[in-house]
């Protein structure tokens, strides 16, 4: 494990290397959530980092501007720097050694992200996409649900507004309007994922958008060959720890998540339906 | 400026110095920034990572940290109890940073069961000149209950939680009926050995040691959630007995809930720690009590 910072000097981002075996020569970069899901799930992803680098992936699991280690407030973040900061975190990595590949992995809206810039990359031949935000203005709205209803659950009243100032806040973090602005368009469509890129998709029982979206792109690339993409159904029912409330005091890890990723990234094999 | 270190057993603890530009890291006191339960080091809701870019800002260098097996530290094989082990790993925290900055002077500040980790350092290393408890042990008292079930009894997925048997209810009714701890004998449980089984009266009794000792000390509670513990109860006798001595600050934030989740108690907690840097820990006037 190396924690180091990189990237340019006014937008530093916090990153944690696992080195893995130095022959094998597909690196892998972790997305994280955004928000509270972040704070849930960073158990989660370091696990997976610290599994996938057992199996002797050199892995680069990094923060965004503006959240985590990373420089900069919530107020500063903005959806294209996320993106920038992902070619960033991508490039760092390959920077260290040589790389044949790159497979992205992301989490919720690191999900939705690293399809956006892996697309765009002919280095990146694997995704994959775990409970993926399919459209930025319904998860926004989510986002506002779930602070008035923790509002709602903490004080008995609605009395404290998300709204402050341009800004928004998502229970804790604050947003600029150009960010949310951004997230509202944020459109996941099967086009996003290029035609030599493999994919896997573990998808939440409740995630209907997500399962829609996979089954459209399954069906809108039946040229490529078969298995190309994985569909893996998440129906533990308590495996999604970025619900989970903070303050539990239960580090709820999905292994059997953890394991499915990192058996299809290392042998291309994995529980599909 | 903020930098990565691994130090500790084996080297496999991930910790992260803030050192203000132009600063002599010896300077001032650092602050400590202890996990909070399982939380990582960026603390409830980031917090730890804002506090320490506002306490750098007055000049103050901080170390937010992970403990064995916590957010990005790795496991170690300890071999301590979870409790000394957690002391032992702050002292280890402290001094790594004498070795590596020159640091010389230490206030910790935890949040939860951070807070209590914090104080029970703090008695036992002289190094430590300040304590900040943000939410550290207060008493549960029957009218926590009583506030925390009376939002759910006008539920009715409440009710049908009773009936269908999924209701903690019973269970914790049971449990209130069980002796407390402050009423059992001194041979039930060896307090001395294990700081986490202390009664809520050892718990006050050892704030106020470490306020006579001249520890500044800052007691931060919130408010928000369904009257989370009977703060006001556990800190009277604290007020009483240390009404006159400034090394003992107490502070209730209203509104804010146990993990200061809401901006504006963010806020409130990072202004209220500003003034106690400034008054307190830098050794100037301040007012004690803002209750």
């Amino acid at each position: 494990m190396q924690p180091f910072f990189f990237g340019s000097s006014c937008t530093r981002l916090f990153g944690i290397h696992y080195p893995g075996d130095p022959a094998v020569q597909q690196g892998i970069v972790i997305c994280p959530p955004m928000g509270q899901e972040y704070i849930r799930s960073h158990r989660t992803l370091k696990q997976l980092a610290i599994r996938l680098a057992d199996a002797g992936f050199p892995v680069l699991r990094f923060d965004y501007f503006a959240s985590g280690d990373s420089a900069g407030d919530s107020r500063e973040a903005t959806v294209r720097q996320w993106q920038r900061d992902i070619r960033t975190a991508i490039e760092e990595l390959r920077g260290r050694r040589y790389l044949e590949s790159i497979t992205l992995i992301g989490l919720r809206l690191g999900a939705s992200l690293a399809a956006s810039v892996g697309g765009t990359l002919s280095f990146v031949d694997k995704l994959v996409l775990w409970d993926p935000i399919i459209s930025g203005s319904e998860y926004l709205q989510q986002l506002s649900a779930d602070h008035h209803q923790w509002i709602l659950d903490i004080h008995g009243c609605p009395s404290i507004a998300g709204d402050i100032g341009d800004n928004q806040e998502f229970m804790g973090f604050v947003f600029n309007r150009d960010f949310i602005s951004e997230l509202q368009q944020l459109e996941l469509t099967s086009s996003a994922i290029a035609g030599h890129q493999e994919s896997m998709l573990i998808a939440s029982d409740d995630n209907t958008a997500a399962v829609n979206w996979f089954k459209q792109l399954q069906s809108t690339t039946g040229g490529f060959q078969l298995g190309q993409h994985r569909l893996t159904k998440n129906s533990t029912g308590v495996a999604k720890p970025w619900q989970k409330n903070e303050f539990s005091d239960k580090a709820m890890v999905p292994y059997d998540n953890i394991r499915e990723i990192v058996d299809w990234i290392h042998t291309g094999q994995a529980a599909g339906v | 400026m903020e930098s990565t270190h691994l130090f500790g057993q084996s080297f496999s603890q991930l910790g992260i110095a803030n050192l203000p530009e132009g600063q002599e890291p010896g300077a001032t006191p650092w602050f400590l920034l202890l996990n909070s339960g399982i939380l990582p080091h960026h603390g409830p809701n980031r917090i730890y990572v804002s506090m320490a870019r506002r306490l750098a800002g007055q000049g103050i260098p901080s170390f937010r940290f992970d403990f064995s097996g916590i957010g990005d530290s790795d496991m170690t094989a300890g071999i301590l109890p979870q409790g000394n082990w957690l002391l032992a790993e702050t002292v280890s925290a402290m001094d790594f940073l004498m070795q590596e900055f020159g640091a010389r002077r230490f206030v910790l500040c935890g949040i939860c069961s951070g807070a209590d980790v914090a104080r029970e350092v703090a008695l036992a290393d002289d190094r430590v000149s300040g304590v900040l408890q943000i939410d550290g042990y207060a008493e549960p008292s029957s009218g926590f209950y009583l506030r925390s079930y009376a939002s759910q009894i006008r539920r009715i997925r409440s009710w049908k939680k009773l009936f269908q048997g999924g209701s903690n209810l019973l269970p914790l009714l049971k449990s209130l009926l069980k002796k407390r701890p402050e009423d059992a004998t001194s041979t039930t449980v060896d307090t001395r050995d294990s700081w986490l089984t202390l009664s809520p009266k050892e718990h006050s009794q050892r704030i106020l040691t470490a306020v006579e000792r001249g520890i500044s000390t800052f007691l931060v509670y919130s408010s928000g959630s369904p009257a989370y513990y009977n703060h006001k109860k556990f800190v009277r006798p604290l007020i009483r007995s240390a009404r006159h001595n400034p090394a003992l600050r107490i502070q209730l934030i209203a509104g804010a809930d146990h993990g200061f989740t809401l901006n504006c108690h963010q806020e409130q907690l990072f202004d209220a720690v500003e003034d106690w840097v400034a008054t307190s820990v830098l050794n100037q006037a301040s007012e004690q009590y803002h209750w």
